[in-house]
């Protein structure tokens, strides 16, 4: 029954494909009565929908994209023979989209939290949690292990050849093109099995050479205050605004003249709409903002 | 839903619903612990069945199966309880059983329904109340519960898990039974 409902749960998912399902049902009949129970058990509990219904604001209903998702198992289900094995092993993964965030709780109690433009996956067994980052900027919230199942063991983090092994605490980890940033807010880090990062302290991975030093204080307040969707400087040139505005923007900011890129500017500004700062920058320095064609916006001298 | 066939919609809808009659039969024909394997056994021949639609009774179908199952195990086993024996002749396939005339829905009695569910562990049964009632996809649900996609499907899995469990042993409610009762009188009169 277990099993069966497993089946139903994945296929409910997606996880799985009609295919590998109709395998393993086809391969005891007792598997078909035991679904069809877990079926017959799903359709009461939809019974209690209608008693739920009266109750005010009843949640849209979805059935129609429940048959279009089927209808999408259904058309890519040729390769599911090599499913089941592959399962085993499979990583699972979350992302977020340009100026999307979210958080994720692994199964072992670990939260972390995407920033935009994210992408991670993770593996958790019976020894080992190891998490990889992919693309953009997380913050690890790592839970020691309950006691009884291997405790103390640190978790792995794998960032672009970077491998890093987390001790219970918070980090802050953001991939970027050349370099990999890790901040330790709290708790303790190993790079590469040997040097170690204590809380405050930044870590700075480039190729193979790696740097530690203590955080500036607004490296620490950048760290914390992304997940609340807000962008904190402190006399920071344009350019790195305007770029780390960006990164939260599907319409980005344009410096159209070169020597606005010295400006320097501080503030707090909320990381959805960059309108708080385009009327900073135009009560501050007069500099005008265009919005073109594409959405993109412009910014010049007046 | 696309993954029952034409069978497991049959199988739910006329076979299931006599699941209690099945269990109590069950209980006749062999010793306690083999009540739930006799079931699932005869339950795994029927789905199997290759004619189902043409069964014209599913419930004397599953029955009858049930019958030649406990005859060929006692007939295999060393030592053979006589009470039951006694009952596999007494065992019509047009069995007496009380709800022989009632239309059974096989649902549950919505406030048996509600209680399974309150007696789900937390998370599954939030996970079963936003997927199957509020219709909220599994995606959704790992957002609002700051939980893995796969976790959620975890959840739903035991969830659904115990609660076909529960059903399996809970009481259906009959249907129309003042109709068939009716009927039943009518049928022993003109007899």
């Amino acid at each position: 029954m277990e099993e069966a409902a497993g089946w139903l749960a994945a296929l409910d998912a997606g996880s799985t494909t009609p295919d590998a399902f109709d395998q393993w049902r086809a391969g005891d009949p007792r598997r078909a009565v035991a679904f069809a129970q877990i079926v017959d058990a799903l359709e009461q509990v939809e019974r209690l929908r209608a008693v739920h219904e009266r109750e005010p604001a009843p949640p849209p209903r979805v059935e129609r994209r429940q048959l279009l998702r089927a209808a999408a198992l259904a058309g890519g289900a040729s390769v599911a023979g090599a499913f089941i094995a592959v399962q085993a092993n499979a990583r699972e993964s979350a992302s977020t989209i340009t100026g999307e965030r979210r958080t994720i709780m692994l199964d072992d109690g670990t939260r972390i939290h995407l920033n935009t433009a994210t992408g991670i996956s993770w593996r958790i067994d019976g020894t080992s949690r190891s998490v990889w980052l992919d693309e953009g900027e997380i913050r690890l919230e790592v839970k020691p292990r309950p006691p009884g199942s291997g405790a103390g063991h640190p978790l792995r983090l794998i960032v672009a050849g970077a491998d890093i092994r987390l001790e219970a605490g918070i980090f802050n980890v953001r991939r970027q093109p050349e370099s990999v940033g890790l901040l330790v807010l709290s708790g303790q880090a190993a790079l590469d099995g040997r040097r170690m990062v204590d809380a405050g302290s930044l870590a700075q991975v480039i190729g193979k050479s790696v740097s530690v030093r203590p955080a500036e204080t607004i490296a620490i307040a950048r760290a914390q205050s992304w997940r609340n969707g807000q962008l904190v400087f402190e006399g920071e040139s344009l350019d790195f605004v305007v770029a780390e505005f960006n990164r939260y923007l599907d319409h980005k900011i344009v410096i159209a003249d070169p020597s606005l890129s010295r400006i320097r500017l501080g503030g707090r500004f909320t990381t959805t709409d960059p309108a708080d700062l385009l009327t900073a920058l135009q009560a501050s320095f007069g500099i005008r903002s265009v919005r073109g064609d594409t959405g993109a916006i412009t910014l010049t001298t007046a | 839903m696309t993954w029952l066939r034409d069978v497991d919609r049959w199988f739910i809808d006329e076979v299931l619903p006599h699941r209690q009659t099945f269990r109590r039969q069950a209980a006749r024909l062999v010793a306690p612990g083999d009540v739930e394997d006799l079931v699932q056994e005869a339950c795994a021949r029927t789905i199997n069945a290759s004619h189902h639609r043409d069964i014209d009774n599913p419930r004397a179908f599953v029955l009858t199966i049930m019958r030649n199952l406990a005859f060929e195990r006692h007939r295999r086993a060393s030592v053979v309880r006589f009470e039951h024996l006694a009952d596999l002749d007494a065992m019509d396939i047009a069995d007496s059983a009380p709800d022989q005339f009632a239309i059974l829905s096989g649902h549950l009695e919505l406030k048996r329904l509600i209680e399974l569910m309150d007696q789900l562990p937390p998370q599954p049964r939030a996970v079963v109340k936003m997927r199957r009632i509020e219709g909220m996809l599994p995606k959704d649900i790992a957002v609002r519960l700051g939980l893995s996609v796969s976790t959620v499907e975890k959840h739903l899995a035991k969830g659904l898990a115990i609660l076909a469990h529960a059903m399996q042993e809970a009481p259906v409610k009959a249907d129309g039974v003042g109709i068939s009762r009716l009927w039943q009188r009518h049928r022993q009169r003109s007899n």
